[in-house]
């Protein structure tokens, strides 16, 4: 049911993105409709490529996102208590990587945070309230690759840059 | 033959009042033009069958963060179970010159049997807008307006 919810939620996300002007082209040229099965030669959003690294603040990692691995998941554990905003960066302009994060709250299950980048300076930024001890998971794709479905193949080819900051900021 | 054509035309009319104006989805929301959120507040309003996916126009007031939560009750309290529906929050940017083509969405969670509660924060500089849609988890998954709740936004602005 939430894989369900989190795919349904990543299309719609996107489409509605698309529908307020992002004008992200959805067609796939590569789209071999022959086959009928889920691709196994190339991960998704169920099955994300696990980079096995924890994201520390203020520490940058640099990767790359290639057809085939469209999909890295992060790891980040909260020491504090506090806003920490993730944020993704790809090249401004990159012609299919244009930044897109979920932030998974897997000890509540239902917890889902998604943003997509700014067109202009392909920077994704979620913020979230972070709960000391609990564990994160960061998902990194593009939005290219999040508009997949079925047996279409990823496109996207770029590198990107991803962290997590502490945000100063208190609500009353 | 009048007769006939009196008959239908009746029952075109009676069709168009019994039928909601339209069903929205998350590709064309609702405008609830009438409750507009400019800078910290609040709103109130309900999802219907008709209208599944309501959306508030939100102007920020001043260069900082946005926190919007996003609450859920029941209509009738045996509704879901008596569980109040997972809200589905989402928020749009209206495209400016610095700023387009953003997005954030949450599917919240049950705070409790009763209460529903999303979130979303945000950086925001005075002027931007920004369109808020508060629906629910089930008329998402649904892809059309499927459950009734009632939904307060509440905007709290910081500056930096």
């Amino acid at each position: 049911m939430l894989r369900s919810l989190i795919r349904t939620a990543t299309l719609g996300l996107v489409v509605s993105a698309c529908a307020f002007g992002c004008g992200v082209d959805t067609e796939d040229d590569d789209n071999d409709s022959a086959e009928d099965a889920v691709r196994t030669d190339q991960d998704s959003l169920d099955r994300p490529t696990d980079t096995k690294i924890n994201l520390e603040p203020g520490l940058w990692h640099d990767n790359k996102l290639v057809p085939g691995e469209g999909w890295h998941v992060y790891h980040f554990t909260a020491k504090t208590d506090g806003y920490v905003a993730f944020q993704m960066q790809a090249p401004p302009g990159h012609p299919n990587l244009w930044s897109y994060l979920r932030i998974v709250d897997k000890a509540n299950n239902s917890q889902i945070w998604a943003g997509v980048g700014n067109k202009k300076t392909n920077l994704c930024d979620v913020i979230v309230n972070a709960e000391a001890g609990k564990s994160y998971d960061v998902i990194v794709t593009s939005q290219e690759n999040s508009l997949l479905v079925g047996n279409q193949r990823q496109q996207t080819d770029g590198p990107y840059t991803v962290a997590v900051s502490p945000v100063d900021v208190v609500f009353p | 033959m009048l007769g006939r054509s009196a008959a239908f035309a009746a029952l075109l009319a009676l069709t168009c009042w019994v039928s909601p104006a339209h069903a929205d989805d998350i590709d064309r929301p609702t405008r609830v033009g009438d409750k507009p959120i400019n800078g910290s507040g609040q709103v109130t309003g309900a999802t219907s069958l008709s209208v599944g996916f309501p959306y508030h126009e939100y102007t920020a007031s001043k260069d900082g963060f946005v926190r919007i939560q996003m609450e859920t009750t029941n209509v009738r309290a045996s509704d879901n179970g008596g569980k109040a529906w997972r809200p589905y929050l989402r928020v749009v940017s209206v495209p400016n010159d610095a700023r387009r083509g953003e997005a954030w969405s949450t599917n919240g969670q049950q705070n409790d049997p009763k209460t529903g509660r999303a979130v979303l924060v945000f950086r925001v500089k005075a002027g931007e807008k920004f369109t808020v849609i508060a629906s629910l988890a089930q008329n998402f998954v649904k892809k059309k307006p499927d459950a009734t709740a009632n939904y307060k936004l509440i905007v709290t602005e910081v500056a930096q």
